[in-house]
């Protein structure tokens, strides 16, 4: 399984650079959560939105840590999902490609909702239609290929930073000081918020997923994460706080929101402006949502636990045409769910800040079972001091989601869980399939391309570690 | 020898160190398995019965899940190895 992985990863050669990389990571990080979310959140939360968005941020800050960590050390296509398998358990490994194709669809029915309100604002057109629009193209860009969306990623990039500016800068000085208050009108929703709120910064993780595919990706992950987190941060305080200070939040509500506010304290023609920006930004978000998910499904196809079509490039675009359509085409069918804004982000940010939890774990493994990986790496932390906390944060911050999800939306963590369950039928069922050791030996060690050897590694592993690293771990564990 | 690092992490099965029967059996991912069961359960009972529970029960079903899982998993491999014996 393993050489055949290497030939499909081969075909998959398009390299991006760091300012490309950088347009990706933030484009796909601020665009769904500045147009779409504050609106529904607002509508419940008020301005307790402005915390809500500070405390989402620290969980996304020990997101940023691990991708930062295990980006630098294990560049990889499929991160998350090698991660997880390979220094945590297979199984928990297993749920990540296993759990995309919810959080995938779950994602695309957000941005394609909140496209269509935005383009309602130019065309008197129902929304349904619109949101077929948005799936079919969507669905049609990933199928060609990684370097068209590149491009386009970039002209989009600049058009929603402008109308953002055009929004926030102005509407500074608009805010009436009175709409912040009463500033807790719902703890409930505030909770609720802040796990939603967590599901913007989900762009991060786009940078281990394409590991392979970024240019000098030791120095360019760090970079990269360190600039997209403050500019993702800086943005989402300033827009959500400028939003609830211009209307009292008892008017808030709906998707379109950003443009409604606009109205409210700039020149007509800005609402247009806000909205194209807006229509930027979640084309933005849903192009480099199926990049990156298919990646994922095609790594473990690659290791046999999901079907081998998953794997398959196609011939004329290098693209994993199968699993763009696993991804792609069933959120036509689960449109009429679309407007279940707040349930859907719920859902992401419970899923994927629970995948994080155990790629903290595997973090602290790291040192333990790839050593020569964690000694290469261009940064690290002490195992006893900066990875205990990272790891400790991440459980506290997961423990809190499954809490507030659970007392405010258990419907969410029910099908969650729920999920889980059915994955692992499913991971039995695939393991039946194959032959179960040659599966178990590859989802627990790295392709060969990925492997460092002992004699490559630079520096003593004890300087990363508080304590002496197995001498007699190999690289892979086979 | 002693063990310098954590418990943390030190459940997950070592592949290096496993002869083909613990690996067959550690494929199956019983603990984990075990895990995830008893999570679902930890959640839906007190949905069900006391909402209260929920602060305590999803970890207590995880855990107990996760250590029958573990128990499960110790039996299979016994019973390979008797069933190899037997063939042997």
């Amino acid at each position: 399984m393993s050489e055949s992985g290497d030939a499909d990863a081969a075909t998959l050669s398009s390299s991006i650079g760091i300012v490309g990389v950088l347009a990706l990571l933030v484009g796909n990080a601020i665009s769904v959560p500045i147009f779409v979310l504050p609106g529904p959140l607002a509508g419940t939360a008020g301005p307790s939105l402005v915390v809500a968005i500070l405390l989402a941020a620290i969980p996304a800050s020990f997101v940023v840590l691990y991708n930062a960590l295990l980006g630098s050390a294990m560049p990889v296509a499929g991160g998350l999902y090698v991660y997880i398998s390979r220094l945590t358990a297979p199984y928990w490994g297993f749920l990540v490609p296993f759990t995309i194709p919810l959080v995938a669809w779950a994602s695309l029915l957000i941005t394609a909702t909140g496209f269509a309100e935005y383009t309602r604002i130019f065309v008197d057109v129902p929304s349904t239609p619109l949101i077929y629009v948005l799936l079919a193209f969507v669905l049609l860009v990933n199928l060609i290929g990684l370097r068209v969306v590149a491009q386009v990623q970039l002209v989009f990039f600049a058009g929603l930073v402008i109308a953002l500016l055009t929004f926030i800068v102005p509407g500074a000085t608009a805010v009436d000081a009175a709409n912040y208050a009463p500033f807790f009108p719902d703890y409930g929703a505030f909770g609720l918020a802040v796990v939603a709120l967590f599901y913007p910064f989900l762009g991060f993780g786009l940078l281990i997923e394409l590991g392979e595919e970024i240019e000098n990706p030791g120095r360019t992950i760090p970079i990269v994460l360190g600039l997209g987190i403050g500019i993702v941060a800086l943005f989402y305080v300033a827009l959500i706080a400028v939003l609830v200070g211009v209307v009292p939040y008892t008017e808030l509500g709906a998707e379109a929101d950003l443009a409604m506010a606009a109205s409210r304290f700039l020149p007509w023609w800005v609402e247009y402006v806000v909205a194209a920006g807006a229509v930027f930004a979640v084309v933005t978000t849903v192009n480099t949502t199926l990049l990156v998910f298919s990646r994922t499904l095609m790594r473990a196809s690659r290791d046999g636990i999901l079907p081998a079509s998953l794997a398959r490039i196609h011939p004329r675009f290098e693209t994993p045409h199968y699993a763009v359509a696993l991804l792609g085409l069933p959120p036509f069918a689960l449109v009429p769910i679309a407007n279940e804004i707040v349930g859907l982000s719920v859902f992401i940010g419970l899923a994927s800040l629970t995948a994080y939890f155990f790629c903290a774990i595997g973090l602290w493994n790291l040192p333990r079972e790839f050593p020569a990986h964690y000694a290469n790496a261009p940064f690290r932390l002490r195992r006893y001091r900066g990875l205990l906390l990272a790891v400790l944060g991440g459980a506290v911050a997961t423990g809190a989601f499954w809490i507030v999800t659970l007392l405010q939306r258990p419907i969410v963590g029910v099908v969650l869980v729920g999920w889980f369950v059915v994955a692992y039928g499913y991971y039995r069922y695939r393991l039946a399939k194959t032959d179960r050791i040659e599966t178990y030996r590859t989802m627990t060690s790295l392709d060969r391309h990925e492997r460092v050897e002992e004699s490559e590694t630079h520096h003593a592993s004890s300087d990363a570690s508080g304590d002496t690293p197995r001498a007699d771990a190999g690289e892979g564990g086979d | 020898m002693v063990r310098r690092y954590m418990a943390i992490g030190e459940y997950r099965d070592e592949p290096a160190k496993m002869d083909d029967v613990e690996r067959a059996v550690a494929a199956a991912q019983y603990p984990e398995g075990g895990l995830v069961v008893g999570l679902g359960l930890g959640i839906v009972l007190p949905l069900v019965t006391v909402p209260g529970l929920l602060a305590v029960a999803p970890v207590l079903g995880a855990v107990v899940g996760f250590a029958l899982g573990r128990r499960v998993r110790d039996a299979a491999v016994r019973r390979r190895r008797a069933d190899r014996s037997t063939a042997e």
